[in-house]
């Protein structure tokens, strides 16, 4: 109950998190303030879906990027195959040698934790590049309006009314399929549509009684957009964020489905599961052990998101008991 | 209202010609259209082949400066309804566009209405009961399908389909293509069953993403709203909750999704590129990659300028109505 | 198609080779994928070797041209899926060259002479009588009989001004502007002679020795008349594009096209008119067009096509293997891929290098990694000109150890050429270490494995290879590449392909190996009619060729066919007309 008054004060100070803090401090009275990170925590550490996502997540960054360092096959080596039913050499089932079995040439888990660990390069490239840049375009649009406003959001329009994937399958067509150019390209279309609804939060925002309250005690427009409007436009950044992560692997793989992704001798998890699409009868674990994958990361980050818009919208008052 | 429609329709023009020029560069930096001649051998003597490639450049008035292709491209269109000759055949660019058009649209509608009317129901019951069970299931199933690459979804969705087909003895669900062929089923209820079972797997395939996302929306604005002052002033009015649910909660929380919906046209057109490939649909998706792997340029101008028009005029569409819907914004 | 675009294929091979090739590594995602898998259960592959099912493409390996033989019976519908779409409809002009093309056309298109699922030309039988060669010096003649009741399904005979059309739009310097796919035998003839009221044609040329590649694949003048005309250089190409824009309903074979829906399917129907000694007992035949290949299982198991010839890889064969009542059949193929050298390069220009490398890459390894996974009893190619199932050819590598995998050779080899550093550094005689390219097209993973096994294979010399990717293979053109691994398209017709690659200004020789010897017994092949000659002084050539250690073939791609049981008459043929081309035999089996 105390945390949930607690939070309700913070929550209905006028400019939300981004208020100063020592005025707070003075007014309470037997209870320590808590720091606003700490209850973020707390409120996160409830969401157990989110936790344990989190959980999830770290294994899977310590599978692409840590296990390789120890696992005693390396994804660009040639192994041994197994003799198939009809006495061809072929690939090898799953086995305690080849825990994910092999493909006609490499050690499955081997190139499975080198597309998990491309795959979450783009990812994390495209959120980070799309989410920044679109949150500022939204922000400064939204904030200064009228010629401003107009132009960058006709710029938004513009690179929204081409479809990313046919966008970036025309871009990536002649430049040889380099990871960051299609994490870059993936990212440069995410930003705007990011902009778009930062830019309606931040125009029903602009009304709103605090933000007035902030120009009439004389803060710069830079305060204003920084330290007031950025800050409540999190909550759709983060949900907006998260589901970039997803949709970025989500694009990488269709761009490498229809051809146009990430090339030999890169690859990725969408190129194993785009390579491996005939496999799904005889060679099950080709296609399906790189798809799970795919959806494991996407999942466990839509979830984090999840618990942290919880944990980090402050308006947001029911709570999880 | 009238001033603030007219505006933003003005406004839409600069932005379809810039559109233009943009598509325009995006195309020519997209590869050699003549690769294909220049990569192939034929027994034809190295003068020979060398003309024929120059004849076809002029044909194509590739050896032109880009403003000048640009210029006659669009001035081709605009004064001559003439879209420009394939880098292959004789097709008229202009009526393959809008024949892929017509089949792209209703594979999109179709998926987007049902997609929509599913996410807001969803959306809005897991809000309105957050952390019930049914919360939860709605929460994980929008996840995993957010979380579904959509051509594995799809293969396995097909393999699904063919299980059926050989359980049931039919030929009711078609994995390629729009329509059987031969059609032998001349019948105004044979030939609803077949565009209807060559229909259904594609539709899930493409809603489904759609669905994931705008449920997921739908949650999250309703419960903005839901815990906002005004609903709580509302209730506490004593207005009836049907009342409070309707009039001022869903009202409020459907604003950012009609922005949303529309703006993702754009991305469903992207995501039938995929969908129609693995369903063989002959619409803009296939469309659009045959020409790309070909160059195919007057191709896909006419798709990118085709498209570049329909998403601008669903985000005209989104911004008048987020201008009926939230009167705070018409003033803006 | 028949022949004369065989031939624009044979150089070969170059031809759809590279637009092949190069699409592959773009086309349709996870269709260029290695043989990352088996080939499904085949209860005894001692027997049916490349064979799945009951029915009758058993004896194919042996058998090509009478296998899946029977009789039909009256009606029905097929459905044949071709993986691209149509481009144009004149199959004689270039850009419509293309192997979809072809195979529609073949009951449309009449032609002289076809090729044969045994990879050898044959006369067709219900067009023509007969058709002579004889050489006196520098002299061809061919006298081409015309049967009488030859017509056009509009009742116009079909006769010498049909050859004479074909002939004015592809030598080059009558139409130049036309881009007819194929100049070869056409430039070479100097006179052209109708006689018997048109159904004689008497050819005078320049002695060709793949004559029979002419007259493949005939227009109708008449009908070119109509549209543009057939005198001046414009009106040939007027009526030239014509023919390219507009669907035939025009046919001089045994089946009319029907119907037409763009990108999806050409539907066809017997042809009243046909004057052939066998009618088509099918009521339909579709060709449906699926662009995505890794979609053409599931529509043969769907029953929405009856019979597909796709590329094959290991998932889709295994997965083909798997559906009821379905046979398939994995044939001798045109295609093979091969490593070449260019010889420009500082290191590469030494012979001696080039036999060592080739010396210690394993081709076994490589297959075993590749289409050995799902080709029972897949080799070794041992011939740059003729691949297995061609009369001529034999095994000139082998024997010289390039290929065996024997590091232990190649260590002495390059020791003896005064090499230093073997097994560690390789270091030329004057220091420079020995380092290089290796190039292939991006995507596809088969070509991908094998750099990658030359990588590791010269890591034990001391080679340090790197692997570089190419999206279109226009390196080859540019000459900016050490090493690299691709595929040619052969035809039935191997000389001018020869003449192509192997030759310094043969437009395909991409990596400048001179060899003036065998170049001059190329040439010599090319001016004789007499065939177990010209196979001799090919395989002479060849010999040369192995020896300038230029190229190394590394295996012939299979062909693959797979369709309901229920379909006779149907079988693979590997060349540039594709199975259709005794469409007429075609038929639901008489049970």
């Amino acid at each position: 109950m105390l945390e949930t008054h607690e939070t309700l004060k913070e929550g209905t100070q006028p400019g939300g998190p981004g208020v100063d803090k020592p005025t707070l401090t003075e007014r309470e009275f037997t209870v320590k303030e808590r720091k606003q990170w700490q209850m973020a925590l707390r409120r996160f550490l409830r969401h157990r879906a989110a936790v344990v996502s989190l959980v999830v997540f770290v294994l899977l960054v310590l599978f692409a990027f840590v296990l390789p360092y120890f696992w005693h096959y390396k994804y660009t080596e040639f192994v041994s195959l197994c003799t198939q039913s009809n006495g061809l050499a072929g690939p090898c089932s799953p086995s305690l040698k080849h825990p994910f079995g092999t493909d006609s040439t490499h050690d499955m888990l081997a190139v499975t934790m080198r597309g998990t660990g491309q795959s979450l390069k783009v990812a994390f490239l495209i959120a980070a590049v799309g989410t920044g840049a679109g949150a500022l375009w939204g922000v400064v649009s939204g904030f200064f309006g009228g010629f401003v406003d107009s132009t960058l959001m006709r710029l938004a329009d513009l690179v929204l009314t081409i479809p990313s994937l046919a966008l970036a399958a025309a871009l990536a067509h002649k430049g040889g399929g380099s990871l960051v150019l299609i994490g870059l390209i993936l990212a440069g279309v995410a930003a705007p549509y990011v902009a778009r609804v930062v830019r309606g939060v931040v125009l029903s925002l602009r009304e709103r009684e605090f933000i007035e309250a902030a120009r009439a005690l004389g803060a710069s427009n830079t305060r204003i957009m920084f330290r007031h409007l950025l800050p409540n436009t999190i909550p759709v950044l983060l949900v907006n964020a998260t589901l970039l992560i997803a949709q970025g692997i989500l694009a990488e793989t269709a761009l490498s489905y229809v051809g146009f992704g990430i090339q030999s001798p890169d690859t990725s998890l969408g190129v194993l599961i785009s390579t491996n699409q005939g496999a799904v009868e005889n060679q099950p674990w080709l296609f399906y052990f790189p798809g799970v994958f795919i959806i494991l990361i996407a999942l466990s980050v839509n979830f984090i998101g999840d618990g942290l818009r919880d944990a980090l919208d402050p308006r947001q008052t029911r709570e999880r008991k | 209202m009238l001033v603030f429609v007219i505006r933003r329709v003005l406004i839409s023009i600069p932005v379809l010609i810039a559109s233009t020029m943009l598509t325009f560069v995006i195309v020519k930096l997209s590869g050699d259209p003549l690769t294909y001649l220049k990569t192939r051998q034929s027994t034809v003597s190295k003068a020979e082949k060398q003309a024929f490639i120059n004849q076809e450049a002029h044909r194509l008035w590739l050896d032109r400066s880009w403003p000048t292709q640009y210029w006659h491209w669009i001035s081709n269109i605009l004064l001559h309804w003439n879209w420009g000759p394939p880098v292959t055949g004789h097709d008229n660019v202009a009526s393959d566009v809008f024949t892929a058009f017509g089949i792209t649209a209703r594979l999109v509608l179709v998926s987007i209405a049902i997609a929509l009317i599913l996410a807001v129901i969803t959306g809005v019951i897991s809000a309105v009961k957050q952390y019930s069970l049914t919360d939860y299931t709605t929460t994980l199933l929008g996840f995993i399908f957010l979380s579904m690459p959509t051509f594995w979804f799809a293969i396995l969705l097909k393999e699904f389909g063919l299980k059926i087909n050989q359980w049931t003895g039919s030929h009711f669900f078609g994995t390629i293509g729009d329509r059987s062929i031969p059609i032998t089923d001349h019948s105004f209820g044979g030939s609803l069953k077949d565009i209807i079972g060559h229909m259904i797997l594609p539709t899930i395939v493409l809603g489904l993403v759609g669905y994931a996302a705008w449920s997921r929306f739908t949650r999250a604005s309703m419960l903005e709203v839901l815990n906002s002052d005004y609903v709580r002033l509302a209730r506490s009015k004593g207005l009836s909750p049907r009342t409070v649910m309707i009039r001022h909660a869903l009202r409020t929380a459907l604003i950012p999704l009609t922005t949303v919906t529309a703006l993702d046209v754009a991305a469903l057109l992207g995501g039938a590129i995929v969908t129609e490939n693995v369903f063989q649909w002959r619409g803009m998706g296939t469309l659009f990659l045959t020409a790309l792997r070909a160059v195919d340029f007057n191709v896909m101008l006419g798709w990118l300028l085709v498209t570049a028009t329909i998403v601008i005029a669903f985000n005209l569409i989104a911004d008048i109505l987020y201008g009926v819907l939230d009167p705070r914004i018409r003033h803006a | 198609m028949r022949f004369h675009n065989g031939n624009a294929l044979l150089a070969g091979v170059a031809a759809l080779a590279l637009g092949l090739t190069a699409c592959s590594s773009s086309g349709n995602g996870g269709g260029s994928k290695s043989g990352s898998n088996s080939a499904g259960p085949q209860p005894n592959p001692a027997v049916t070797a490349g064979t799945h099912g009951t029915g009758g493409f058993a004896k194919c390996a042996t058998e090509p041209t009478t296998c899946n033989s029977g009789d039909t019976k009256p009606g029905g519908t097929i459905s044949y899926v071709l993986e691209k779409t149509i481009p144009g409809w004149n199959q004689v002009y270039t850009v419509s060259n293309v192997f979809e093309v072809a195979e529609v056309e073949d009951g449309i298109f009449p032609g002289a002479y076809l090729a044969g699922s045994d990879l050898k030309p044959f006369l067709n039988t219900d067009l023509m009588v007969s058709a002579d060669s004889t050489q006196a010096g520098d002299v061809q003649t061919i006298v081409y009989k015309i049967k009488p009741e030859a017509v056009w399904n509009d009742g116009q005979p079909i006769n010498f001004d049909d050859f004479k059309y074909l002939k004015d739009v592809s030598d080059g310097t009558t139409c130049p502007k036309c881009g007819a796919a194929s100049s070869s035998g056409y430039s070479q003839i100097t006179s052209m002679e109708g006689s018997d009221g048109g159904k004689t044609v008497t050819v005078k040329m320049k002695p060709f020795a793949d004559w029979q590649s002419m007259f493949g694949a005939l227009l109708p003048a008449h009908i070119a008349q109509q549209h543009g005309g057939t005198d001046t250089a414009a009106n040939l190409n007027t009526s030239f594009q014509w023919f390219d824009k507009n669907v035939p309903t025009w046919s001089g074979g045994p089946m009319v096209i029907t119907k037409y829906t763009k990108d999806t399917s050409i539907e066809e129907a017997p042809n009243p008119k046909w004057y052939g000694k066998t009618k088509s007992s099918l009521d339909k035949l579709i060709f449906r067009i699926i662009t995505d290949q890794t979609q053409e299982p599931i529509a043969l198991k769907n029953k929405e096509v009856q019979a597909i010839y796709p590329q094959p890889n290991a998932d889709l064969v295994s997965q083909v293997n798997g559906i009821q009542n379905v046979q398939s059949y994995l044939g001798k193929g045109l295609v093979w891929e091969h490593f070449d050298f260019n010889e420009k390069n500082a290191f590469l220009k030494d012979q001696k290098l080039r036999v060592a490398i080739f010396t210690a890459i394993s081709r076994k390894d490589i297959i075993s990694r590749t289409i050995g996974q799902f080709v029972p009893g897949a080799a070794p190619l041992g011939n740059h000109i003729y691949v297995p199932g061609q009369p001529g050819y034999q095994d000139n590598v082998t024997s010289t150890g390039q290929g065996s995998g024997d590091v232990t050779k190649a260590k002495q080899m390059l020791t003896d050429a005064g090499y230093t550093g073997v097994g560690t550094t390789l270091k030329t005689a004057d220091g420079k270490a020995v380092a290089f390219r290796c190039t292939y097209s991006a995507g596809n993973t088969n070509r991908q494995t094998e750099c990658q096994e030359v990588q590791n294979t010269l890591k034990q010399l001391g080679i340090t290879v790197t692997l570089k990717t190419t999206t279109d293979l226009s390196e080859l053109g540019t000459g900016n590449f050490d090493m690299i691994v691709f595929a040619w398209v052969g035809t039935p017709f191997v000389v001018a392909g020869a003449q192509q690659i192997y030759e310094l200004k043969g437009g395909a020789d991409y990596g400048f190996n001179n060899d003036p010897a065998a170049e001059k017994l190329i040439n010599d092949a090319a001016g004789t009619t007499d065939l177990p000659k010209v196979q001799s002084l090919l395989n002479q050539a060849d010999k040369l060729i192995v020896a300038d250690g230029y190229s190394l073939p590394l295996y012939q791609k299979p062909t693959f066919l797979a369709a309901y049981n229920n379909i006779v008459n149907l079988r693979d043929n590997a060349t540039s007309s594709g199975p259709p081309v005794n469409v007429q035999d075609w038929g639901l089996k008489a049970s």
